[in-house]
């Protein structure tokens, strides 16, 4: 602390913190303005289109959009990545856009600033600053034999190195998630959860403390303070880049995601084609007639007197729901498999473990948005199937010339999703929590064991 | 020529050459591993895009056949070879040197579908199927790894050119033997960081040569690419030799290191960005969803258009009274004109309050060198946003002449001939050779190296001095 150079990296930390959560707030207030508007023009337009056939309005469909979590200011994990808005249509299951990623004219070469990253990052940064020469340096100058001299355990070194240097970076978190909460407090619509604040502080003190602990131990293995700044500085960039980044390209090209054409193709060629221009539509539609009949005990679909394009509408519904399944069902599992490469990653880095954990608390994950997206489509399903339902009932032989009013649309309510709770969360990532704490446990044996070491020569 | 080289890296035997041949090295793995996957990532991206599906050629192959026998008098069914069924395919095709750069390629739109029912809003959809997390780290090109690796090993292998030996006392020892001070640190510096530069530009231009074939045009962007990092990379030593001349100690010097890379590569960009939507709410396209579903709302006109609209969209899935089919479709084609056109209100406001924030954007980057790196790069090598945007932006233009095109026979309720239908052109992307944010980029570091060159320099005389 006494170098003039470590302030001014300390002073451009908390400038890098401060922008980070003023960005992070401003960034939710926006996304959950923007959200709120959109939900409230999208329930307008459906409950405003008058008159209308109530398959046409299945086609023009109804958008879900993804809630805003409370730590998102705090932590936006992959949701500038993911889509924030599904369309919800009939005959399709559309994958979730507009991708805030998108948007972002030109940003940071590496991932942009966000508090959570901040304290990741250049927290861990901080730390190598505080710590790299905690041990060498003493060695150097001579003052690890006074402080042997006065009967100073290996246990208490540790505790007083580490206190300081996890105190500045503990008050830069804490900093840090009280201003992420501050459009939590006044702007969501769900208020910050104790219960997940307090798992991120333990998750980030675990961390952020078996990262220190192995910086201290480098310090001690290392003879000079160079080399055990080179040795953190390498260490640190392993961890925050190297490991995340060659990871994610291995998980691409291990199990790379199906080309936008490729998929269209399949959904086309599996969902649509057989149904519209093959046999398929016989037997669907001869199935799902059948259960009709059966369901109103009737002996033929006319003496019933409903409508037989919506019959035939819903049918391809029931056809390419499943196959839609399937196809989305393998899309989620190479997603699957692509975490699974992330997942063994993090054992290489506890920062990159912990980035995992703290965006799963958060809800800005891929957990959180696959919730989202089953929940739309279930919510799509549901929608579709009341059209043609009131269509098959109601249209008669008018067919597409019926109109329903505004009663059919009010009886629609809006989407609604609930994101996977804490304890869910918790067991997804069970794998990182224990690298976690492997982690910590590791790096204060080697710390505690290193000292030891030096303790010993330098008593001799 | 052991003691050249040993005064030339300032190590004093060969024990000292280790972390330098280590970081040389790890630097050569790391480039060459983004070099393959950029390879990798072009190959796949021209295999996709090679030829047209299977099932998008035979909805073609058919509409013609359709359309050729309704020319030839045959009966053909009034549902078959109607205008607004022509599709056409969009394509973006891989940038120039796209495998230099292609860590964000993923993230935008590069195949559309054109139609007479295409919506402007919702021309581009059904993309997003990589997963977030893949995404977010984004492939491991070489663009990344010189923007963020090169300076870091650049900063290590220079950072105390100069205080180590001012820390020992032989920088005294060199003053007094007659050696200047600035050519000490300028050939220290040189000498430990041009096998970087070397490395960067012979694996990219390894990964150009092996990515696809070597025209003259992929050829000029190549040498206009080196060119760039070239100069980023005496952007860099400059800042090394300042910092290897104002330092004293080795420690100092390291702690400096770490200071210069986050000001620069987190800092600065990361800053920019925020000022840019502090000052100009970032124009989201949740927004413009949201005023597209207004416009669309609006214009979708009265019960019976929607009707017929509604036909004409089904009109190979349902059994339709022949007759209407032409009335269904210039129906359809009023509305989703209609729709069109005040969706297109909504995607010019957001495109002026985008212009206007990449301007504002733009002018406050002369402060982040990176930033004006990332916007080089991605001129010399035909990729990023802005080149997805253009993209965008002509398919949407594409469309427009195509409802022109198609305008005149749907309303009259009749079909193109054979000639109109081969007039409608297959969409081709045309590149926009830009060099201005190359230009704006080299120009940057150059006065930044110079000024940074200039202190480094004159530190080094005064260092000299004070030794002497």
């Amino acid at each position: 602390m006494r170098d003039r150079r470590s302030l001014i990296l300390l002073a451009l930390t908390l400038v890098i913190t401060l922008i980070a959560s003023f960005d992070g707030c401003q960034r939710t207030f926006d996304a959950n303005r923007q959200r709120v508007n959109a939900q409230d023009v999208d329930r307008d337009v459906w409950l405003g289109q008058g008159e209308s056939n109530p398959h046409d309005a299945a086609h023009f469909g109804r958008y879900a959009f993804r809630e805003v979590p409370s730590l998102a200011a705090f932590e936006p994990g992959t949701s500038d990545f993911s889509g924030s808005a599904i369309w919800m249509e009939a005959h399709f299951r559309n994958p979730e856009s507009l991708r805030r990623a998108e948007e972002v004219v030109f940003g940071s070469p590496l991932t942009d600033l966000s508090p959570a990253w901040a304290i990741r990052v250049v927290g861990s940064l901080v730390l190598i600053t505080f710590l790299f020469a905690a041990i060498c340096r003493e060695v150097q100058d001579g003052t690890l034999r006074n402080l042997l001299a006065n009967n100073a355990r290996v246990s208490q070194i540790i505790r007083a190195k580490l206190s300081f240097a996890l105190g500045v970076v503990g008050v830069l978190c804490l900093a840090c998630l009280v201003l992420s909460l501050i459009p939590a407090a006044f702007a969501l619509s769900r208020a910050p959860d104790a219960s997940r604040i307090a798992a991120t502080l333990v998750a980030y003190f675990i961390a952020l403390g078996g990262f220190a602990c192995l910086i201290l131990a480098l310090s001690a293995v290392c003879r000079t303070s160079r080399s055990a700044l080179v040795a953190s500085g390498a260490v640190w960039l392993l961890m925050t880049y190297v490991v995340p980044s060659v990871a994610s390209h291995i998980a691409q090209s291990q199990f790379p995601t199906p080309g936008t054409r490729e998929f269209a193709s399949a959904i086309e060629t599996q969902a649509q084609a057989p149904f519209w221009t093959g046999a398929a539509r016989f037997e669907a539609v001869a199935v799902y007639e059948a259960e009709i009949m059966t369901e109103h005990r009737a002996q033929s679909f006319t003496s019933l007197g409903f409508n037989r394009d919506a019959l035939v509408l819903q049918a391809h519904e029931r056809f390419a729901n499943p196959v839609f399944d399937r196809l989305y069902g393998d899309l989620y599992e190479t997603h699957q498999r692509q975490e699974g490469v992330l997942r063994l990653a993090s054992a290489l880095s506890p920062l990159y473990a912990l980035q995992r954990i703290s965006s799963g608390i958060a809800g800005t994950d891929l957990m959180a948005q696959r919730s989202f997206s089953d929940a739309a489509e279930k919510f799509r399903r549901e929608l579709v199937e009341k059209m043609n339902e009131d269509m098959l009932v109601n249209a008669g032989d008018k067919s597409f010339a019926y109109r329903a009013d505004s009663e059919l649309w009010r009886s629609v309510t809006d989407f609604k999703a609930r994101s996977p709770s804490l304890r869910q969360v918790l067991q997804h990532y069970r794998f990182e929590l224990i690298v976690l704490v492997a982690w910590y446990l590791l790096a204060y044996s080697a710390a505690y064991y290193t000292i030891s070491r030096v303790c010993r020569s330098d008593r001799i | 020529m052991k003691r050249v080289w040993s005064s030339a890296f300032g190590f004093r035997s060969y024990r000292g050459y280790v972390p330098a041949i280590a970081a040389l090295v790890v630097y050569v793995v790391v480039t060459s591993f983004a070099g393959y996957s950029g390879t990798d990532w072009r190959i796949q991206a021209v295999a996709d895009h090679a030829a047209p599906p299977q099932e998008f050629a035979e909805t073609r192959a058919q509409w013609f056949t359709a359309l050729h026998a309704a020319e030839n008098g045959e009966s053909v069914s009034n549902a078959l070879a109607r205008p607004m069924n022509l599709p056409v395919l969009a394509i973006r095709p891989p940038g120039r040197l796209a495998e230099l750069s292609h860590r964000k390629e993923d993230l935008y739109p590069s195949v559309a579908v054109v139609n007479g029912f295409s919506n402007e809003m919702l021309l581009f959809r059904r993309y997003e199927l990589q997963a977030p997390s893949s995404l977010e780290w984004g492939a491991f090109d070489i663009e990344f790894v010189v923007l963020v690796f090169l300076p870091l090993a650049i900063l290590f292998l220079g950072f105390d050119a100069l205080s180590s030996d001012r820390q020992s006392g032989r920088f005294k020892l060199a003053v007094a033997s007659g050696y200047p001070a600035p050519v000490l640190l300028w050939r220290r510096v040189f000498a430990a960081n041009l096998p970087l530069l070397l490395a960067t530009l012979v694996i990219a231009a390894i990964t150009s040569i092996v990515s696809a074939h070597m025209n003259l045009s992929r050829l000029a962007s190549l040498v206009a690419w080196m060119f760039v990092a070239s100069c980023y990379w005496l952007f860099w030593v400059s800042c090394t030799a300042f910092i290897a001349a104002i330092n004293k100690s080795s420690l100092n010097a390291a702690l400096s290191t770490l200071t210069c890379w986050v000001l620069f590569v987190v800092l600065l960009p990361g800053s920019l960005q925020f000022i840019g939507n502090a000052v100009y709410e970032s124009p989201s396209r949740v927004h413009l969803l949201s005023n597209a579903r207004l416009a669309e709302s609006e214009a979708r006109g009265s019960v019976e258009q929607r009707y017929d609209a509604l036909m004409a969209d089904h009109a190979g899935e349902i059994a339709l009274d022949d007759e209407n089919v032409p009335d269904y479709y210039r129906n359809a084609y009023l509305a989703n004109k209609a729709v069109n056109e005040r969706i297109r209100g909504a995607i010019e406001i957001v495109n002026q309050v985008e212009a206007d924030r990449l301007r504002l954007l733009q002018y406050l980057a002369i402060v982040s060198p990176i930033t004006q790196l990332q916007l080089a790069f991605d001129e010399a090598s035909q990729s990023g946003r802005a080149r997805a945007k253009r993209y965008e932006a002509q398919v949407r233009e594409h469309l427009r002449k195509y409802t022109q095109t198609i305008g005149p026979a749907t309303l009259s309720k009749s079909r193109l001939t054979v000639a109109q239908a081969n007039s409608i052109a297959d969409f081709s992307f045309q590149e926009d050779d830009q060099i201005f944010a190359r230009l704006r980029a080299v120009l940057l570091l150059l006065i930044y190296s110079l000024a940074a060159a200039l202190g480094a320099t004159v530190l080094a005389r005064r260092a000299e001095r004070s030794a002497s």
